[in-house]
């Protein structure tokens, strides 16, 4: 006689951690490389137990990073996480940094030239100093203000959204924001030496009707970072592909 | 002679002058650097990326202690 109370449950099969599997020798090993990589515990950089996240720790001078780790913004959500972090290449730094350089050493030419002048140019001593010290500052200024322009200067993409951060010449910033199911086109440009030989480029944004397009300029990877904000668009979290 | 004792007052020697411009630029550069500084506060609110950012608002308050360090010096020695 059929009996509703001893009627088995029906099958279910337990989740199985693609990594722990047997067969993805492969994947186990990358993920314990990373982790001894990068010094930090993977349980305490994935707090949701995503088997596939190798998140990666920000540095000083990091322009890319693919689901980054200790980075967040002011208007991100508890349950919005950045899959993609970009700023301008490395390389564009370059130009301010040799300026810097030469401004550095341009008061000792400019004192080995007044020395060996045949018309005599006397400052007292104490002008001297407070002038040159006043000089350096203004130097060293000039330096942590082009960084901070570089480092300020961000565009995130999230699960949600897309963020760009811009800030220049210490008195302007805004923060432009639009939802991924907003976007219409994704394309990016890589033209010049340059920018062949260190992989970066433009990453162009098109939302829709007339809302804000969003420019990612100089950043390294175009192509993958594309691809990635594809991925996104499509609800495809896995960007490690 | 009508002109043989005539000196120029104190506030039109050039190196008065001189010293009044420079206490003025580094003034304005206090100002500058304490925007500056207040500037790095918010972009941190706006992204914070742990260590560097903690670093950069560190440089920036160094950079208004320097600033008024070199005026006080400026004030005593010129």
């Amino acid at each position: 006689m059929w009996n509703r109370g001893s009627m088995t449950d029906i099958f279910v099969a337990p989740k199985k951690d693609p990594i722990a599997a047997p067969e993805n020798k492969i994947l186990r090993n990358k993920k314990i490389l990373v982790e001894e990589k990068r010094g930090t515990p993977l349980a305490e950089q994935n707090k949701n137990n995503e088997p596939y996240s190798f998140k990666k720790r920000m540095g000083f001078l990091t322009s890319f990073g693919v689901r980054p780790y200790g980075v967040s913004f002011g208007e991100q959500a508890e349950d919005e996480e950045i899959f993609l972090f970009l700023r301008r290449h490395v390389v564009t730094n370059v130009p301010w940094i040799i300026a810097g350089f030469f401004l550095l050493i341009l008061p000792i030419f400019l004192f080995l030239i007044f020395d060996s002048s045949p018309f005599p140019f006397t400052v007292p001593i104490n002008f001297l100093i407070v002038f040159l010290l006043f000089y350096y500052l203004i130097v060293i200024t000039f330096l942590f203000i082009s960084y901070i322009t570089w480092f300020f200067n961000i565009s995130l993409v999230t699960d949600k959204r897309v963020v760009d951060l811009n800030y220049s010449d210490v008195i302007y910033h805004n923060m432009a924001v639009t939802k991924l199911n907003l976007i219409e086109d994704i394309n990016y440009v890589q033209a010049g030496f340059m920018r062949s030989f260190f992989d970066y480029g433009d990453v162009f944004i098109q939302t829709a009707g007339e809302k804000l397009n969003f420019h990612f300029l100089a950043v390294p990877k175009p192509a993958r970072a594309t691809e990635i904000i594809q991925n996104l668009m499509g609800g495809d979290k896995d960007v490690w592909g | 002679m009508f002109g043989a004792n005539l000196t120029i007052p104190e506030f039109l020697q050039p190196l008065f002058i001189l010293k009044i411009g420079l206490l003025a630029l580094i003034a304005i550069f206090i100002i500058f650097s304490i925007i500056a500084s207040n500037q790095v506060a918010t972009m941190n609110k706006s992204l914070n990326q742990k260590q560097t950012s903690l670093l950069l608002h560190i440089f920036s308050i160094l950079l208004v202690l320097l600033a008024i360090s070199l005026f006080l010096t400026a004030l005593v020695i010129l």
